[in-house]
């Protein structure tokens, strides 16, 4: 059968998102990485899953932010390499939903 | 020990396990702690959401049908095969959802949990929020408290009930529930978009407060596994997708743009037109099923809702909400039941597991405990709905030519791409899983 | 020593989300919370107490119900008494009538307190009015803005040292003596977090409520329109410009230009003698600069 071709997907950048997310950041960061776990890690699950996008490899390194987590708890349950030390932040701090 | 932190039942979490416990055990004259992590609850919830069988909650309270911020019943089901260019839905309404006690209601989650929660507080329980609790405290073998994230932080009761979602931090330390694996954990990211009640009546032909319950598999979420999901509230839409985690990593694919193909698909795209985006929010979802429930008890400790995995996540039905309030009201019988023999062992509280099987929340998840992996399977999720957009393209096809018979149309179609025995293997697990 | 604390229950910044296409805030998406300025208020207040090692902390708000959650906020953190004011009316007051309202209950006790501390500004109307409205109605001295503060004792007397934040990146540094009103700036400090106990204690305590105009001292123009709403839109950042320079100059000249962004240094000058002289300079000066 003939494939039409799709419309090429528009995707929003995800900071336009989380603009539209209250967050109120702690000092204190409650995401921890193991850095030096994620040498030679080639699969990456973190960068992909993460639906804040705050995990990004920049010249071979591990950088993330933890500001603005949606608190899922995806990145701990993808690493493989269990490099990701994640709790909840501190209470009444972080994401807050208001309109979902 | 202050008298103050002394309590007769802890309860972790706001949400609708939590705040349904804490209602009853509250009503009941226990002292009850419900303790939030949100600065109010619901700040930290996310679902679809409908709420299924919101009866549950209008028994205890005669004033639900005109208090509770629910947006829509929903009188009409839609699913829907997604092919690349093409759709199949099966589309069903009946007047018979629109009578109360609803079927299932859309509910917005920090409207929702807040108000429930404060139905808890109304009948005494003191509602904490802003307070993160980190772990259990014991004495032997026994739970006799929690560690709340604040200076001089421990809570006493006999008896605590984890209803502290997905993550579910507490279940683990207590050794109740093992580490996840990115197989049968989903994640589900949404948005909420303005249309307008008046463009929603319109644009999905519903009428009054009648709201409509949309699934989407197949092309949905490309080749990752998952589905996507489109609800109506009064005056906006929640629409999102929820793909498995080990999936998502394997196809290296972000779950928002995984979003944006699915607002894009030319199905979907009309439905969504000219809406206003007010929020993004993602969850984790435990949708193992029966597999990934918990020990759910052990001597001062209960767990309910999602904490224990207590989701029905089962193709067709996609339950959460009225199985957290079932375990929260089953968790709540059953410390009032320890509390009047001033018993808190696990032989008492195994009480709680025996109610939950009598009720629909282990029984279904039992007799549908094959679903979650069916519902996994490869073509089912990618080929399927495809071929059945194909099979049904070739049968509403003119072309000014003969035409075959319908079987023969379908059949040739389907077995462009599968064999005959792998198409009767995949409908006995059909079957197996949905429907003997 | 007393402190008394003015609290308000404003929407939390990164919560207001302003259309901008029409222009409207969406208050359905608002969280409120005790404004940011008035907690590091609170906080320094209770630091001050602690620091003196004795003395009160009485906090005050004038607001509906709902912002009696920024009274148990003050009540876990550490105030020793709270109260709140309202009445229906006062929904549509604006800062004078509020400052007024506020005066008059500060007026109420035997004796006004030694210290009054207050937000500069709120993140909603960020006015920055209800604080020195307040001083003036109290016949106080005031410093707003306040970016550091330190106490200390002079010959038994409390000495406060007190930074001030002035435009562009000015500071004024000041030594003041109670009674005096204070408005801290959201930057001066790191409001604590509450231990449990107080936290719960907080959640349960009964909140005293007053109605303003039962208040003999309460004078307020009701009828005067204090403040007129001409448009409400999302701040725009003014357009950067570049310099292009001047291709007349030579290269050397040219780099100047664009790296100094055309702008020359600002130019003082002081002027000395008489206060008649100064006048007159004064006037002048204007006059060549076409102000006056």
């Amino acid at each position: 059968m003939q494939q039409i071709a799709s419309e090429p997907v528009v995707t929003q950048p995800i900071e336009e998102r989380l603009e539209l997310v209250r967050f109120k950041v702690d000092k204190r960061p409650h995401i921890r990485v193991n850095t030096e776990a994620c040498r030679g890690c080639d699969l990456t699950p973190c960068v992909y899953v993460c639906p804040a996008g705050l995990f990004e490899i920049l010249g071979g390194e591990m950088h993330f932010s933890y500001e603005h987590c949606l608190e899922c708890g995806t990145c701990y349950v993808a690493c493989e390499r269990k490099a990701i030390e994640w709790d909840y932040p501190r209470g009444g701090w972080g994401v807050s939903f208001r309109a979902s | 020990m202050h008298a103050q932190q002394q309590f007769d039942v802890i309860v972790v979490g706001a949400g609708p396990a939590g705040s349904s416990a804490a209602l009853v055990l509250a009503r009941a004259g226990l002292r009850v702690a419900l303790i939030e992590r949100g600065e109010y609850p619901g700040a930290k919830n996310v679902s679809g959401a409908v709420f299924y069988a919101p009866g549950l909650l209008a028994e205890l309270l005669p004033t639900f049908w005109d208090e509770a911020p629910f947006e829509r019943y929903i009188t009409r089901r839609v699913l829907t095969f997604l092919g690349k260019e093409s759709a199949f839905s099966l589309d069903f309404r009946t007047r018979h959802f629109a009578i109360p006690p609803y079927n299932g209601v859309t509910v917005l989650r920090p409207k929702f949990d807040r108000w429930l929660a404060s139905k808890a507080a109304e009948a005494g329980a003191l509602l904490i929020t802003s307070t993160v609790v980190d772990d259990l405290l014991y004495e032997g073998e026994r739970v006799i408290g929690v560690q709340c994230r604040r200076d001089d932080g421990a809570l006493y009761a006999p008896v605590v009930i984890a209803a502290d979602g997905a993550n579910s931090f507490l279940a683990k330390k207590a050794g109740l529930q093992r580490e996840f694996s990115a197989e049968e954990m989903s994640l589900g990211v949404k948005e909420v978009l303005r249309l307008g009640a008046r463009t929603i009546e319109e644009r999905f032909n519903l009428t009054g407060d009648e709201g409509m319950a949309s699934e989407y598999v197949g092309e949905a979420t490309g080749s990752v596994k998952g589905g996507a999901f489109l609800y109506t509230n009064r005056d906006t839409l929640s629409l999102g997708i929820i793909v498995q985690i080990a999936s998502l990593a394997q196809q290296r694919v972000r779950p928002y743009e995984l979003l944006d193909r699915f607002k894009q698909h030319p199905a979907v795209a009309p439905l969504v037109r000219d809406g206003v985006t007010l929020e993004y929010s993602a969850h984790m979802i435990p949708e193992g099923g029966w597999q990934l429930v918990p020990r759910l008890v052990r001597a001062g400790l209960l767990v309910a809702g999602d904490a224990a995995a207590l989701v029905f996540a089962a193709g067709i039905f996609l339950e959460g909400m009225n199985f957290a309030v079932a375990s929260g009201l089953a968790a709540a019988e059953t410390v009032l039941e320890a509390h009047r023999h001033g018993d808190f062992s696990t032989t008492t509280l195994t009480g709680y597991q025996k109610r939950l099987e009598q009720s629909f929340v282990l029984q279904d998840l039992q007799r549908f405990r094959l679903t979650p992996a069916f519902v996994n399977n490869e073509r089912l999720q990618n080929l399927y709905p495809e071929l059945l957009c194909q099979a049904a393209e070739q049968v509403f096809r003119s072309e000014g030519r003969p035409r075959k018979k319908l079987g023969s149309t379908i059949l040739t179609a389907l077995r462009s791409k599968v064999s005959l025995w792998t198409l009767l293997r995949d409908g006995w697990q059909a079957g197996r899983a949905l429907f003997f | 020593m007393r402190i008394a604390v003015c609290l308000k229950q404003a929407p939390d910044c990164s919560s207001v989300y302003v259309d901008p296409v029409s222009g409207e805030v969406d208050t359905e998406r608002f969280v409120q919370t005790l404004n940011a300025a008035d907690a590091c208020a609170l906080e320094a207040a209770l630091r001050l107490k602690e620091q003196s090692g004795t003395g009160s902390v009485f906090a005050l708000t004038l607001g509906p119900g709902e912002s009696e959650e920024v009274l148990r906020v003050a009540l876990a953190m550490g105030a020793d008494t709270i109260e709140r004011l309202w009445h229906p009316s006062a929904a549509d007051w604006g800062p004078l009538t509020i400052a007024a309202a506020l005066a008059a209950r500060l007026r109420a006790d035997p004796s006004l307190p030694d210290l009054i501390f207050c937000g500069e500004q709120s993140s909603d109307w960020a006015s920055g009015t209800v604080g020195p409205a307040l001083a003036a109605y109290l016949g106080l001295p005031q410093i707003t803005g306040v970016i550091g503060l330190e106490a200390q004792q002079d010959s038994g007397q409390l000495l406060l040292r007190v930074t001030r934040r002035l435009e562009r990146g000015y500071r004024e540094r000041l030594l003041a003596r109670p009674p005096l009103l204070l408005t801290v700036h959201e930057t001066l400090n790191e409001p604590r977090y509450p231990s449990l106990p107080a936290h719960l204690a907080a959640l349960q305590a009964m909140i005293t409520v007053r109605d303003p105009l039962s208040l003999p001292q309460f004078a307020a123009d009701f009828e005067a329109e204090e403040t007129t709403i001409v448009e409400v839109r999302t701040p725009r950042p003014r357009p950067h410009r570049l310099l292009i320079p001047d291709s007349q100059l030579s290269p050397f000249e040219r780099i100047g230009a664009i790296i100094t962004g055309g702008t020359s240094r600002r130019q003082a000058r002081l002027v000395e003698g008489s206060p008649e002289e100064l006048a007159h300079e004064l006037v002048r000066f204007l006059k060549e600069r076409g102000f006056v």
